[in-house]
């Protein structure tokens, strides 16, 4: 379960999935740790202008940020939008460095802050 | 350069979504990094796979790391904000830790949930951030010669208590237990915090109130970390005046609670001076505001939600008129003259009510019927929904109520709507 702590965990069933590989009843789905790893957070340090023009529903595109561990979210058109924090690192730069695509969906928009679902693309 | 001494723990939440490994430690070092000239030093503990994480953090954030080892990671699981965290695994079964000594020029110390640190500084913060466990700066290992104490107003209890204080002086308002502490502890600033009320500062000189903000969400997990970080950026590390500090810190706290980003944005004057505008002011706390809690109780989820809200909203220092613990059920095969005494008492109830709290899942014909009345009196109503069809919101949205899917903003929504001048 996510962030497991050594044991002793209630498991929690979320059918929309914040967690980490094999959160969801069940397990990895088709048992491809990627595809399973789905989580909603929200953009953190967001840049303004980039975040002035987005919409509910828009995909971003998760790539790390070169030379560096942070994950950023860009627009289609490369515009940097703020910096993507998963619930755990290990999968998800696993994945990348593996050449696997992860999009952000936008779920919201509100105060500046954007709220996003991210999955394998 | 500012340390800070604080725990990384994994955060856990239902509802709203929310798994990161944060604590006050890591979110602290997060939040001030846009408010100082260099990189703050975060002093930690970290079980070794949770290394690369918090490297990751360390770096999406900018401050630089010094950590201890633990055995294990460490869990708070909240099924919402405002339940109290289940820990994983047991304090007790966390296994022992390297004792952690700093010697610096600006410190902001938390409590961790595993071991003890000690601590000496020219300048220092200290916050307990552990409720009725919260020790006294003196008890835990912290010296420094210009000290702030920042707590909760039950932490501060909590230590004037240890420290001797009787149930005259613990019993009293912020203000009394704020002189207290600076008193017994000679510090130069105590900092008393208390939800939708604001924060009280006090000085050897002068006390102030400074007002929390309203926002139109609200994310308390780790709010107090911010005010705290702010307050000792700014207090601590730049040596601004501490009512002008826990003003900012207070705008810091809203816009985290709004928007859960982090760095705080640069210019928190600005901020600050936006929440003031747009603040339309809260009553004092003479009285205690009553909310009217209306919603269906036929099934167990239901009144769970029933008893969970009002023991929320009674934790906003708010007194609560519930129909089921003020009035109860109707017999079965009631007479008309019961069902008409039961509508007239749940009816006082409401004509006395400064606000009302509306569970409106389910769209219960009785709730429906008591949020009209109260909107045409002229009553605020905070509706909870999570999942109503928006098609079925059009007059409660239309006719002013305030409504939400979530639960914590709606909680604290009431307490504004309720001391709303």
């Amino acid at each position: 379960m996510a962030g497991s702590s050594g044991g002793g965990h209630i498991s929690h069933g979320r059918p929309t999935g914040v967690g980490v590989l094999g959160d969801q009843p069940g397990g990895p789905v088709g048992g491809d740790p990627c595809a399973a790893l789905i989580f909603v957070t929200v953009l953190q340090s967001p840049r303004p202008v980039a975040v002035a023009a987005l919409a509910a529903g828009e995909h971003l595109e998760v790539r790390q940020d070169s030379g560096s561990l942070s994950l950023l979210a860009f627009t289609t058109g490369g515009q940097i939008v703020g910096a993507v924090v998963p619930p755990d690192i290990d999968t998800l730069a696993d994945c990348l460095a593996a050449g696997r695509r992860f999009v952000a969906t936008v779920l919201r928009v509100s105060g500046g802050a954007v709220e996003v679902r991210v999955q394998a693309g | 350069m500012m340390t800070v001494i604080g725990g990384c723990y994994r955060e856990f939440c239902l509802r709203p979504e929310w798994n990161q490994l944060f604590g006050s430690g890591v979110r602290a070092a997060a939040a001030v990094a846009t408010l100082l000239p260099s990189p703050s030093r975060l002093v930690t503990r970290a079980a070794e796979r949770e290394r690369r994480t918090l490297s990751f953090l360390a770096e999406t954030y900018g401050f630089d790391l010094d950590i201890s080892s633990r055995p294990c990671p460490v869990e708070f699981q909240y099924d919402h904000p405002l339940t109290p965290p289940r820990l994983y695994p047991d304090r007790r079964d966390i296994g022992p830790v390297p004792p952690i000594e700093v010697d610096a020029d600006c410190v902001l110390a938390f409590s961790f949930m595993e071991g003890a640190y000690r601590a000496a500084a020219r300048r220092l913060v200290y916050d307990p951030q552990a409720g009725r466990r919260a020790i006294p700066p003196s008890q835990a290992g912290v010296r420094s010669p210009h000290l702030a104490i920042v707590a909760n107003l039950g932490e501060a209890r909590t230590m004037a208590i240890l420290l001797g204080g009787d149930v005259s002086v613990v019993g009293h308002p912020a203000t009394e237990v704020g002189r207290f502490l600076l008193a017994r502890e000679g510090a130069e600033v105590v900092v008393i915090k208390n939800g939708v009320e604001g924060a009280t500062v006090v000085t050897a000189g002068r006390t102030q109130l400074v007002p929390s903000f309203i926002t139109p969400t609200v994310f308390p997990i780790g709010s107090g970390d911010i005010f705290s970080a702010v307050f000792a950026a700014l207090w601590g590390e730049q040596k601004a005046d501490p009512f002008d500090a826990a003003r900012l810190a207070s705008a810091a706290t809203a816009h985290y609670c709004h928007t859960r980003t982090l760095p705080l944005p640069l210019d928190l004057a600005r901020l600050a001076g936006e929440y003031e505008a747009g603040n339309a002011g809260t009553r004092g706390t003479a009285d205690r505001p009553l909310v009217y809690l209306a919603g269906p109780f036929w099934t167990l989820p239901q009144v769970w939600l029933l008893n969970e809200s009002r023991r929320c909203l009674e934790g906003q220092d708010l007194a609560v008129f519930s129909p089921l613990h003020e009035v109860g059920l109707l017999a079965t095969n009631p007479t008309a003259e019961q069902v008409k005494e039961v509508a007239q008492a749940d009816l006082s109830g409401l004509n006395r009510a400064d606000a009302v709290f509306a569970l409106l899942d389910g769209l219960d014909p009785g709730t429906l019927f008591e949020v009209g009345y109260a909107r045409s009196r002229g009553t605020p109503v905070v509706g909870l929904a999570e999942a109503v069809p928006q098609s079925a919101l059009t007059m409660y949205e239309g006719s002013g109520c305030f409504i939400t899917p979530d639960f914590t903003t709606a909680v604290y929504r009431a307490g504004w709507e309720a001391r709303r001048k």
